[in-house]
């Protein structure tokens, strides 16, 4: 088959293609009317964010030393040397580590956030506020990679992480540009971020 | 309905006329259910996706800003919905058609399948989703390579090049058939 034959065929298969089946208009206009015209709940949004939110804080709280240790490597016994923390200055025995209470926090409000995006309500424009966080939570992520996360782990997730709030920051200030919040559920989808999550911190509990 | 008749329209939307919105819709639904339909190749993921599309339409109109056509702007929003609900229902499947299913059809029906048009029609439904769109919105649906530049979110050039490898796997799956 020579190219002219290839493009004839292939014109009349465009032609041809199976017709799409009659769209049921009214069906779908009522569903949509009832969902882009209905009044935004916002009462529902933060009805579930704070709950989950909260959940998230429950759970993130009992993981953050672990989480702290993991990211300061072995715990240091009588004899060893102190373990080498994120920061420039290793803190001492009784001094908290600051990268360990900003990681803590982090966490925290990017699970908040990673659950408030997936949110069904939220899939096709984020509440106000979500994207400034996110552009803030970007730079605290971006920190933290710069600030060194030696756990491969944890960097791996800190990278991730940074990819998704990227995307969920670009979206306009009003959650609005077209398709990004379903690119944003597609790529949470993608790199299993919130089960990740939760098992790196189940993980973390688990080694207690 | 030329621009100043759009631009019009999306005004009347945005005052919040209902009658504008069904206006709106019933000017672009068939297409876009179309389309999604063809991506999709299946009724009630274009129902979902159709109504999704528009959903975030209504949501988003004040965000428009007449750098395209609305058309574009909505089909792209469309194909963004469309591609989305392809790769969940997939991924929830855990199945895809391969193109070397279409390939591996044994020799003994090539005398009983002498029809290039449905083996063409299969060919195109089996390529991998990156080569599938761009054919379906060239060929099928008679978009322009910026069109799907732009629904795509690619570069035109990365449009034609898929459009090219999309063309070399169908001659390459009738070759048996045609040669």
């Amino acid at each position: 088959m020579d190219d002219r034959e290839f493009e004839d065929l292939m014109r009349e298969v465009g032609r041809d293609y199976p017709a799409a089946p009659t769209p049921p208009l009214e069906t779908m206009w009522h569903r949509i009317e009832g969902r882009a015209f209905a009044p935004r709940k916002l009462t529902r949004v933060v009805s579930w964010t704070r709950p989950l939110a909260l959940a998230a804080t429950l759970v993130i709280g009992i993981g953050i030393g672990v989480v702290g240790s993991r990211i300061a490597g072995p715990v240091a016994g009588p004899t060893d040397p102190p373990a080498e923390l994120a920061s420039d200055r290793p803190p001492t025995d009784d001094e908290p580590s600051p990268f360990v209470g900003v990681a803590g926090d982090y966490l925290e409000q990017t699970t908040a956030l990673l659950v408030a995006v997936t949110d069904p309500d939220q899939r096709l424009a984020y509440a106000p506020g979500t994207v400034r966080r996110a552009r803030e939570l970007l730079s605290t992520t971006r920190l933290l990679l710069d600030a060194g996360a030696h756990n491969p782990a944890l960097r791996d997730l800190l990278q991730d992480l940074e990819l998704v709030l990227a995307q969920v920051a670009r979206t306009n200030d009003d959650g609005a540009a077209p398709g990004d919040a379903a690119f944003v559920s597609e790529a949470l989808a993608q790199r299993d971020l919130l089960p990740r999550l939760t098992l790196f911190l189940a993980d973390s509990r688990g080694d207690q | 309905m030329d621009e100043a008749q759009e631009r019009a329209l999306i005004k009347r939307v945005l005052d919040g006329d209902r009658i504008a919105a069904r206006e709106l819709y019933d000017a672009h639904a068939p297409r876009v259910y179309r389309v999604v339909y063809r991506i999709a190749g299946d009724d009630v993921l274009a129902e979902e996706c159709t109504q999704d599309t528009f959903v975030k339409v209504f949501q988003s109109l004040a965000t428009f800003r007449g750098g395209s056509r609305l058309a574009t702007w909505i089909h792209r929003i469309a194909v963004s919905m469309a591609l989305n609900g392809l790769r969940s229902r997939r991924r929830r499947a855990a199945r895809e058609i391969d193109l070397e299913t279409v390939r591996e059809v044994p020799s003994s029906t090539r005398v009983a399948e002498p029809d290039l048009k449905e083996r063409l029609r299969s060919a195109i439904e089996a390529l991998p989703e990156i080569y599938k769109v761009p054919v379906v919105l060239f060929d099928i649906e008679g978009f322009s390579h910026a069109e799907i530049s732009e629904l795509l979110g690619v570069p035109e050039g990365t449009c034609k090049s898929r459009l090219m490898r999309a063309r070399a796997q169908l001659r390459d799956a009738l070759a048996a058939f045609a040669p």
